[in-house]
């Protein structure tokens, strides 16, 4: 409900190992502030989804973590270098879809586009570049601009994926395809991090097109880190609580958690509250409410509660 | 959990070779337009100067070709072509955002100066493809290369208007060996010029057409006030270190009969080429600061 109802999430991961980490991470351009305090902490081998509305900072994000670019304060590491001093070995090692869904060299072919990322990657699988474009059906004698934006999309992952980097950072990587495309697109991210270990950032604000694969979760809000936890702890903690109550019920005193989203009506409630869900049951039926259903939210409501949670302070 | 990242990392050989390629794809068409407009201007020349019945059509007035890379009209065309090939070097490079460029595991600035000595190169080949063309056109049209001619050179420019003897002196000039490097060097400079624009700021061609009006209005202040300081700077920069005499010499047209003040030497050249592709090479280093790492 007010700011401490978002701030009570866990935002330190603990002890690694990390992937990617940043402390105190400030951006700013001219007076806006990008990037506010940020600190990032991506576990090795983890798809880590960072959520947040538009202008929240996550584009930002990436491209410092790219070396693209420049921060102003904090520290960032990637893969145990900064971005900032050795841009050019982090990159290589960075598989990246970027925001925007035009392929650079609009007057190129695909096959050409392709040959040259390999150039620029050791490490390029030419079988694996093959069978991909081959699922995604895309004609290599394409050129660039007669690509639609899905079709843009399907090429930038394919230029992300063949040169099995150890860490991939998808801004949007879903943006743009339909459902038939997007399901086959999770089905090549999975089969991808089976066979390759990769940590993965996906950044999105539709949590819900890539929920599946995802096992740590960031919601970024105006640069800042509202909070960042494994999936199945913000399962077990964010808990959504339907109760009746009395007419004129006021609500427990105190409660042994954070109340994110309140719905009252007059003889009902649906609370979304972050805690643990035995001592939020007792409490709320010590204050005379009868919980009825207590149900966890998916990435995507849970998201979205805590950022509706923010704009209401 | 990763590689060494030596192995991840391209070696430049091959960056290199790739620049070359992308920047040789990226110019072809321009390229291809400029080959067939010279392919159409040489059949032309040829076909004029061979053929009676055109040479009637056009009162004989484009006779005997004659080939010499230090008069006009040949290093205005270098020049020109070295200005425009960066915005088709860069063609579509966001220089200023997220670029193809940017996001390869290369170092930023040391992949913008390979991008743009990849174009240099092509520059040069171009240039040297067409000079070839130009020169085989000619002895096809049964032209000459070089001159070899007698030039009238001003000892005393009062003793011109006055008629004074010994005022004007004849040289017998033959068209020296560097002159047939003046292409290149021009070309070079104007292409380092451009480039720095093309790195350094957002809008190339408004910043380009900004400096170009300013110097004009300076040199007019210059002129119309009569200030003589001004006057000199500007004379020191057309004629000895740029404009006419970087790309052509140095040329006075008096009385309808032209007259030279001095004639092109090779100090002359290599001082205004020195000039010139330094400023440029400063330049470029100095714009591409801006696409650093950090």
């Amino acid at each position: 409900m007010t700011d401490t109802a978002t701030a009570a999430l866990p935002i330190d991961l603990g002890n690694g190992p990390f992937a990617v980490t940043t402390r105190g991470l400030a951006k700013q351009f001219g007076s806006a502030r990008a990037l506010d305090g940020l600190d990032l902490q991506v576990p090795e081998g983890s798809v880590y989804v960072l959520v947040g509305p538009n202008g929240a900072g996550k584009s930002t994000l990436i491209r410092t973590l790219m070396g693209l670019v420049r921060y102003q304060d904090g520290a960032v590491s990637v893969l145990g270098r900064d971005p900032a001093d050795r841009g050019a070995e982090v990159r290589a090692d960075i598989g990246h879809v970027p925001e925007d869904y035009r392929v650079g060299y609009a007057w190129m072919t695909v096959g050409r586009l392709l040959g040259h990322q390999a150039v620029y990657h050791p490490s390029w699988d030419a079988e694996y570049a093959r069978r991909l474009r081959a699922r995604y059906g895309i004609d290599p004698r394409r050129k660039c601009h007669t690509l639609s934006k899905g079709e843009s999309r399907r090429v930038q992952l394919v230029l992300a994926l063949a040169h099995r980097p150890p860490l991939l950072l998808l801004d949007e990587p879903t943006d743009g395809l339909d459902h038939v495309v997007r399901d086959e697109t999770l089905s090549i991210l999975s089969e991808h991090l089976a066979d390759s270990p990769t940590t993965v950032v996906i950044s999105t604000h539709r949590v819900y097109e890539v929920e599946p694969l995802v096992d740590h979760v960031g919601v970024l809000s105006e640069g800042r880190l509202l909070g960042q936890l494994p999936r199945d702890e913000l399962y077990g903690g964010l808990l959504r609580y339907w109760a009746d109550v009395p007419e004129g019920w006021r609500g427990p005193g105190e409660l042994a958690g954070r109340v994110v989203r309140r719905s009252d009506a007059a003889r009902a409630i649906e609370w979304t509250v972050w805690g643990d869900r035995d001592a939020v049951t007792r409490g709320l039926s010590q204050a005379g409410a009868a919980v009825r259903e207590v149900a966890p939210l998916s990435v995507d409501e849970a998201a979205l509660a805590l950022l509706s949670a923010r704009e209401a302070t | 959990m990763t590689d060494s990242p030596a192995s991840r990392i391209p070696a430049m050989k091959a960056v290199w070779g790739e620049q070359l390629r992308v920047v040789g794809l990226a110019i072809r068409r321009e390229g291809a337009l400029a080959a067939l407009a010279l392919a159409l201007g040489s059949v032309a020349l040829i076909a004029f100067s061979r053929m009676p019945v055109l040479q009637a059509m056009v009162d004989g007035e484009i006779g005997e070709l004659v080939f010499d890379p230090g008069e006009p009209p040949w290093g205005f065309f270098g020049v020109l072509g070295a200005l425009l090939l960066p915005l088709v070097v860069w063609k579509g490079e966001r220089r200023f955002g997220d670029t193809p460029l940017w996001s390869m595991p290369v170092d930023h600035r040391r992949h913008a100066l390979l991008k743009v000595a990849a174009g240099w190169v092509w520059l040069m080949a171009i240039l040297g493809a067409a000079l070839v063309w130009v020169t085989l056109t000619t002895l096809a049209s049964g032209g000459s290369l070089g001159v070899d001619e007698v030039r009238l050179l001003v000892l005393d420019p009062a003793g011109v208007a006055a008629g004074t003897p010994g005022a004007v002196q004849s040289v017998n000039w033959t068209t020296p060996w560097w002159e047939w490097a003046l292409p290149f060097t021009s070309a070079t400079a104007a292409y380092l010029v451009a480039s720095t624009l093309i790195l350094a700021t957002r809008r190339p061609l408004f910043w380009a057409a900004g400096l170009w009006v300013a110097g004009g209005v300076v040199l007019g202040i210059a002129d119309f006030r009569d200030i003589d300081w001004m006057q000199r700077v500007s004379d020191f920069v057309a004629w000895y270190i740029g404009g006419d005499s970087f790309t052509r010499g140095m040329q006075l047209p008096t009385g309808g009969r032209e007259v030279w003040t001095l004639l092109p030497s090779v100090k002359m050249w290599t001082a205004s080429s020195a000039f010139w592709i330094g400023l440029g090479l400063v330049g470029v280093l100095a714009a591409s600061r801006r696409a650093r790492d950090r």
